[in-house]
């Protein structure tokens, strides 16, 4: 039996930071990782010889600075390279391009509607005001703030919410009025609705809306999709609140660069080793962990043991009846993380060439994105909510080997497209066998935009919700690991007991894309459960980081 | 555009060739009415020209039928004409029957248009080149000719292609002198205060050259292209200075700056794509392939002799390729030495060289770079760049403005070994006993700090995504505030996306040039100055393994 000060579970990007952080924090941890690589959904392959992907997670947005600089990511080979512009084939020909500069974005635009090429400016500018707004709470220690533990009964729990409140309080005094009112739209709208506000061309609709549902079993026109589009536009590269940013060697690279830093500071990193239980110690006063045990049969000690899995493992999976309250494993199984996506690798022999824009240029080094209107969108939704998958899928896409030629063989390119809608629990027949016709849906709708696809492709990964629940451990295959709708935000991430990273159970904490501040690349669950945990050890609660 | 009354959604939404905003107030001479009368070569020419016209403002690829229809010619006339011109890249045709209009238009109108301006600036070899590249057509003045700012609205893509493929840059307003002649070797180590002695023909030194004082006039690369022969690239025009310097040796200067094709070649992927494009399977292929750090080579393009040096101004992996140019005009003696006279060096090899560095098959990692981006790579690489950095001390008009090498950062480039005679020597050598006052370091801004003095704003610190600024910044002693005296200036600053850090380099005083020793940067920010704290940090800020790397052939060698 081996000894630690303290085991994460998991070695996806938030466990990895969360190890990193608290090694840097003078503990010795060990990292327990269930695969023979470290990366969970951040991961890259050599799907088809010579050709990489990142296999799941395919860009960098949400990385916090913070992060990069406290554990020295550039040293540990950081290299986020912006991705600038956004193409919307529409169809026939026609597109919608928004670029690096914002005024040939206007233009872009103005072919369409004047009026919305200048709405299309004030609402940049607003909803960076409002990522600014929202921000402030990604950096704060969701202390669970529907609790009763303001009446005083438990002092230190009381400390803790009221400087949570205080914190709010203090962030946003000042507010200008209709950015609060905008930003309470935001939690309860529609994507769709929202953007009326400003747009009258359903194509500009349809593409601002589509960060909207990326990741979510929601559609422009459900209220509360709005939520979305502004977590998305909390995103910052290098400081800054912008695009996207694309890890040359795929965003596998971004977890070897973690877990360089992780063992940099000491922490060590036990591959193949899949956690069977937490081993917890029941007494009258509650449970306390004390390690875990492999399935080998490897037993490992530790005060504090982290998961930064889905709560279906962390509580449901890994608990023993008794061990916690029942509420716990209540909460676990209610928790929302049905997949809604898929994804289709693409190596190619050639460039793809859209039908809207035939010719190489600057718009193949950015993104594009298959969502010609608010109805396409809304119905892709409609084929698939009745445990289906999109015949005429949304399909959100970059082509890595423009940006980073290493990732193809010299003139060859990779494609990676993120696809939706796909159900994770298939009302007829199962995900092994539909898949081949899923990734045809897919193909179907690529060739109308991108016709020369019809020839060039010489490799085809099709990965459907299910691959990411088996490859990436996600239960129902949630690419944040549980849907982001305000039921599942802040305190109630993953449920008010553990909001603050803390269970009911002593020493064991949470620390994945399942808790605040939420999933995508962002780090920020590792980062800030690693801040609580080592305040807790210097009898300090680490609130809201500033 | 917009009625107000009817909603936009089921709009039809036109083709984006043909609802471009800006409607062009340009006369329509497509229409041709052909004479009867006139002879058929007129009328040949009317026709070709009417094709040539189809195409309006904002236009891109049209397809036959319209082309024909727009002017009026049966499909078949239209078509052959068109595909005459093709040949000429007067038009250029698509696989699935489309045309646009072609690079030799562009080289065309770029001549007329340069032609018709009172005083245009100097192309060089390759001005119509990068023209037809730019998206932003955002150049700047370069030494009387100009230089592209950035070929796109950002400067980044360029950035993150040289740091990550290559970048493509024409460097030819840099002047370039050469040294022909038994005493050429004395002449150069007169100016240079390196020891030329020491140079192996086909090797490269960087070196500094000062004036009688001992002040720092210029920096620059010697090429030895033979025991008797070396070039010398400079920033500023120098052919006065040389030539008073080889005053008694027996030694000739020529000034061929005009002459020499100069392109830089610069990042990881350079290797890789010059294998691609040298003329491969060559020996001279081969030799550049194995090319060492500051060594040179010859090398072909097509046949053509060119000279290829494993230098550059980015920190990486890079090239530089030197091209002699033959004279336009037929009867005059071509060459270098011979110079031109009067007449123009032909730029259409150069021009050829260019399009197959962009067109290889390394396909967007390859990209044309702007000054932008090479102020931008040149920061990180810790390069001092002439009068943003340091004053010539040619044109410096008050004493606090010359530099002296140990200044700048180049003492190290002025080893007063025996022999090493060169001009200012005697006073820099009393100068480093006295002690070196100030030197050039790197800082890096607190990052913390930086963000604190951005949070009251409300912001994130507005340096990110920006080019390199180069607004002198003061700097104070730790310590002290903003009433304290300042004790040095960042001359060049810039956010690395690569590295994540706010860099500067500065000049300071020694006492505060160690490395780790901390200073305070007057930034503004928000229109306040801020006091940021800033550490001395090793020079320079970023150097990938590949930029010295010793490479053997067929080892694959790129990042």
């Amino acid at each position: 039996m081996s000894r630690y000060d303290a085991v994460v579970i998991g070695a996806g990007h938030n466990g990895l930071i969360n190890a990193a952080y608290l090694s840097r924090g003078g503990l010795r941890v060990a990292v327990v990782e269930r695969n023979d690589r470290v990366g969970g959904a951040t991961r890259s392959e050599e799907v088809f010889p010579g050709f990489h992907f990142s296999v799941f997670s395919y860009l960098v947005s949400l990385l916090r600075p913070e992060v990069i600089h406290d554990l020295e990511l550039v040293r540990h080979g950081l290299d986020l390279v912006p991705l600038e512009s956004t193409l919307n084939p529409l169809g026939g020909g026609d597109e919608l391009y928004r670029e690096a500069d914002p005024m040939r974005t206007f233009w872009n635009v103005a072919r369409h509607s004047r009026r919305d090429a200048e709405a299309l400016l004030e609402y940049k500018t607003e909803m960076t005001a409002l990522g600014r707004l929202a921000h402030r709470l990604q950096d704060l220690v969701a202390a669970d703030v529907t609790s009763t533990a303001l009446d005083g009964a438990d002092e230190a729990a009381s400390a803790d919410v009221a400087a949570t409140l205080a914190d709010i309080a203090r962030y946003y005094a000042g507010t200008p009025e209709h950015q609060l009112s905008l930003l309470y739209e935001m939690f309860t709208s529609s994507a769709d609705h929202f953007l009326r506000r400003w747009f009258e061309t359903d194509a500009l609709r349809a593409a601002l809306a589509t960060s909207s549902i990326i990741g979510s079993w929601t559609s422009p026109r459900t209220p509360g999709s709005a939520y979305v589009l502004l977590h998305h536009y909390i995103g910052e590269v290098d400081g800054v609140y912008r695009g996207w940013g694309f890890q040359r060697g795929g965003t596998g690279e971004v977890a070897e660069i973690l877990a360089r830093a992780a063992r940099a500071h000491g922490a060590e990193i036990l591959l193949e080793a899949s956690v069977e239980k937490v081993a917890v110690k029941r007494s009258e006063s509650g449970s306390t962990v004390t390690g875990v045990v492999l399935s080998d049969g490897r037993e490992i000690e530790a005060p504090v043991v982290v998961s930064s899995l889905a709560p279906q493992l962390t509580f449901s999976r890994f608990l023993s009846e008794g061990d916690a309250p029942a509420e716990v494993f209540t909460a676990a199984s209610q928790w929302n993380s049905r997949g809604s996506s898929g994804k289709v690798n693409l190596a190619l022999d050639e460039l793809p060439s859209f039908a809207c824009r035939p010719e190489p240029g600057a718009h193949l080094a950015g993104g594009f994105s298959i969502a010609p209107s608010v109805d396409y969108v809304e119905s892709a939704y409609d084929e698939a909510k009745f445990g289906s998958y999109s015949r005429t899928p949304f399909v959100d896409g970059i082509i890595p080997s423009v940006i980073d030629p290493q990732m193809a063989p010299t003139g060859k390119h990779v494609l990676s497209c993120f696809v939706q809608y796909a159900d994770y629990e298939l009302k007829n027949g199962d995900w092994d066998q539909s898949r081949e016709a899923f990734g045809d849906a897919v193909m179907k709708v690529l060739i109308e935009h991108i016709p020369n696809l019809e020839h060039c492709v010489v490799g085809k990964q099709v990965l459907t919700p299910l691959d990411i629940e088996r490859i990436a451990g996600i239960p129902g295959g949630n690419i944040f690991h549980g849907e982001l709708r305000l039921s599942q935000i802040f305190a109630n991430r993953p449920a008010p007991w553990a909001s603050d990273y803390a269970t009911p159970i002593a020493g064991y904490y949470v620390c994945g894309s399942s808790c605040h501040p939420g999933g995508g690349i962002s780090g920020g669950p590792g980062r800030l459960a690693a801040l609580r945990i080592l305040g807790e050890k210097a009898g300090s609660f680490v609130g809201a980081v500033s | 555009m917009q009625d107000g009354s009817s909603g936009s959604q089921d709009r039809e939404i036109q083709p984006a060739a043909l609802l471009h905003p800006i409607q062009p107030f340009m006369p329509d001479h497509s229409k041709i009415t052909l004479d009867p009368q006139a002879p058929e070569g007129t009328r040949s020419v009317q026709r070709t020209m009417g094709l040539l016209n189809a195409f309006r403002y904002g236009e891109s690829w049209l397809p036959l039928k319209e082309i024909a229809a727009r002017v009026g010619l049966p499909k078949p006339t239209a078509h052959r004409i068109l595909n005459a011109l093709a040949s000429t890249r007067l038009i250029e045709g698509s696989a699935d029957g489309r045309y646009r209009l072609g690079s030799a238009a562009t080289e065309l109108g770029f001549r007329a248009s340069i032609a018709r301006l009172e005083s245009p600036p100097r192309p060089t070899p390759f001005t119509a080149s990068t023209v037809a590249r730019s998206n932003s057509f955002d150049y700047r003045a370069w030494n009387g000719a100009v230089g592209a700012t950035s070929y796109d609205a950002t400067f980044e893509r360029e950035y993150f292609a040289v740091r990550g493929g290559a970048g493509v840059l024409d460097v030819s307003p840099l002047f370039l002198y050469e040294f022909v002649g038994p005493e050429a070797e004395q002449a150069v180590q007169r100016i240079l205060t390196r020891d030329v002695r020491r140079c192996a023909v086909n090797q490269v030194m960087y070196s500094a050259w000062c004036d009688d004082d001992g002040y720092l006039l210029q920096d620059g690369n010697l090429i030895r292209l033979a025991p008797d022969r070396f070039r010398l690239s400079t920033a500023e025009p120098s052919l006065r200075w040389f030539s008073d310097c080889s005053f008694g040796l027996d030694v000739v200067v020529h000034d061929i700056g005009d002459h020499v094709a100069k392109l830089a070649v610069q990042g990881p992927l350079s290797r890789s794509l010059l294998q691609r494009v040298l003329d491969p399977g060559s020996a001279s292929a081969d030799a550049v392939a194995e090319l060492g750090y500051f060594r040179g080579c010859a090398a072909e393009f097509e046949g053509r002799p060119l000279y290829v040096t494993r230098t550059g101004f980015t920190g990486d992996l890079g090239y530089e390729l030197w091209m002699e140019l033959d004279c336009v005009e037929s009867g005059v003696e071509s060459g270098v030495e011979s110079g031109c006279g009067s007449g123009e060096a032909n730029h259409a090899p150069a021009a050829s060289l260019w399009e197959a560095l962009l067109n290889s098959d390394l396909g967007p990692a390859v990209m044309p770079m702007g000054l932008e981006a090479l102020d931008a790579v040149r920061i990180e690489a810790g390069l001092i760049l002439i009068d943003i950095d340091y004053f010539s001390s040619s044109h410096a008009l008050l004493e606090k403005r010359h530099s002296t090498p140990d200044q700048a950062g180049l003492g190290w480039a002025a080893k007063m070994v025996a022999g090493n005679d060169f001009v200012g020597r005697a006073k820099m050598s009393q100068e480093r006993k006295r002690g070196v006052t100030s030197q050039f370091v790197g800082l890096e801004i607190d990052w913390p700090e930086l963000e604190r003095a951005y949070a009251p704003h409300g912001l994130r610190p507005q340096t990110v995504g920006r080019p390199p600024s180069r607004e002198p910044m003061p700097i104070r002693a730790a310590g002290h505030d903003a009433s304290g005296p300042q004790i040095g200036q960042v001359t060049s600053s810039f956010f690395s996306p690569r590295l994540k850090k706010q860099l500067c380099l500065a000049t300071v005083p020694s006492e505060h040039a160690k490395i780790g020793s901390t200073v305070q940067v007057g930034m503004r920010v928000e229109m306040q100055r801020s006091l940021l704290s800033a550490t001395v940090v090793k020079l320079p800020f970023y150097e990938p393994p590949q930029k010295k790397a010793k490479f053997r052939l067929g080892s694959g060698g790129e990042a």
